[in-house]
């Protein structure tokens, strides 16, 4: 079991030992980085924000719109920070990562307003688990299907680099992931 | 590089959503980004850019899901503005009910009648005026869904009018590879697809 207490003073912690390889943890969070990178203070893994959530004011944005809210945890995690980063770097995508980070939050979702039947999970002890420096390309473009192949070019897309994972800390289990940047 | 491939129907009408049953099968994908998928999706194809579209269905992206099938929705406004959600695992058989409809200020994309994610229209800046329903890989080497001894059904197909009521819908095919069939029939709304090689 690990506690969780004192989540955001620990952070500066975690950033200063993630510049090594290696993974440093520290009352639920935990980064692992590839040499020369760092998690800087202010990005999506580095803080609590004032309205309580652990991740910055853009990421919370992004998170609200796919109904997903986190906040921080005093309870005992059930899995270890490296068991979750485990399992995250067991996606193939997670191969080239230049960081994965690890941070255990209660995870509320309700992707509805409440007028329609929806999946809805409250307070939900997981790791929330972001893998960066990797690339996310989208399914193909409507119009594909009506274009000759050779030129269904998607070269110029928008690509992501960051896929989150979120894994159930009491199964292990992933319960979901998404990218949005 | 990869490509892209489809084996389905589209058809052009101003919409406000969709919704079809789907099966969920297991399909042969390769290594690396390959891919091999199947779902409903709303769009603004006359006239757009190509990146105006919202889908939910499930698909086998080996990158991301390994070699079982998750259910997944992505919405994109443009070629820098979109999402992808993978949700929970979709199961290696059975069949699914794919939806996205619509209220007086949001859209929602719909798993057996539970919603899994809302999008407020006043983020969405396009009109859909089609709709489309396809199985889709990215290499030669994937395998469609389906095989030639367990089809993968969809339909029916509707869609949701402008003016709100849910109609039959009547489909044009469109399939690419010699590899992959289909039992589609233009202006049907069922159909089965398969990979010949399985």
């Amino acid at each position: 079991m690990q506690k969780h207490s004192s989540l955001v003073l620990a952070l500066g912690v975690v950033v200063a030992a993630s510049c090594a390889v290696g993974i440093a943890v520290a009352d639920g969070v935990a980064v692992k980085t590839a040499p020369s990178v760092a998690v800087v203070p202010g990005s999506a893994a580095s803080g609590e924000t004032q309205t309580g959530m652990i991740v910055d004011a853009a990421t919370e944005a992004e998170l609200k719109d796919l109904g997903i809210r986190l906040k921080s945890s005093g309870d005992e995690s059930v899995r270890t920070s490296d068991a979750a980063i485990r399992t995250a770097e067991s996606l193939s995508i997670a191969q080239n990562a230049s960081s994965v980070t690890a941070t255990f939050a209660l995870l509320s979702y309700n992707p509805s307003d409440g007028s329609l039947s929806s999946d809805v999970l409250i307070d939900r002890p997981v790791w929330f688990v972001s893998v960066r420096g990797v690339e996310i390309r989208r399914h193909g473009h409507p119009n594909m299907p009506l274009l000759p192949a050779d030129e269904r070019d998607v070269s110029s897309d928008g690509v992501h680099t960051e896929m989150n994972v979120i894994i159930d800390d009491a199964t292990g289990e992933i319960l979901q992931m998404f990218s949005f940047r | 590089m990869r490509t892209y491939y489809y084996n389905g129907g589209y058809q052009s009408v101003y919409n406000r959503g969709v919704a079809a049953s789907i099966e969920s099968q297991n399909p042969v994908v390769g290594g690396g980004d390959a891919s091999s998928s199947a779902w409903v999706m709303i769009c603004k194809l006359a006239g757009g850019t190509g990146y105006e579209y919202m889908q939910i269905g499930w698909t086998e992206d080996h990158a991301v899901t390994g070699e079982v099938p998750r259910f997944f929705w992505e919405c994109s406004n443009s070629y820098y503005d979109w999402d992808i959600v993978y949700g929970s695992l979709s199961g290696s058989s059975g069949t699914h009910s794919f939806k996205i409809t619509d209220d007086a200020t949001n859209y929602y994309l719909q798993i057996d009648g539970s919603t899994k994610t809302t999008k407020a229209k006043s983020t969405v800046p396009w009109t859909p005026n089609a709709i489309e329903i396809f199985g889709e890989t990215y290499y030669q080497t994937d395998q469609c869904p389906g095989t030639t001894s367990n089809h993968c059904s969809f339909g029916p197909v509707s869609y949701k009018t402008t003016s709100g009521v849910w109609a039959q819908a009547s489909v044009t095919e469109d399939i690419d590879l010699s590899t992959m069939a289909n039992d589609l029939q233009n202006g049907e709304r069922s159909w089965t697809i398969w990979d010949t090689r399985y």
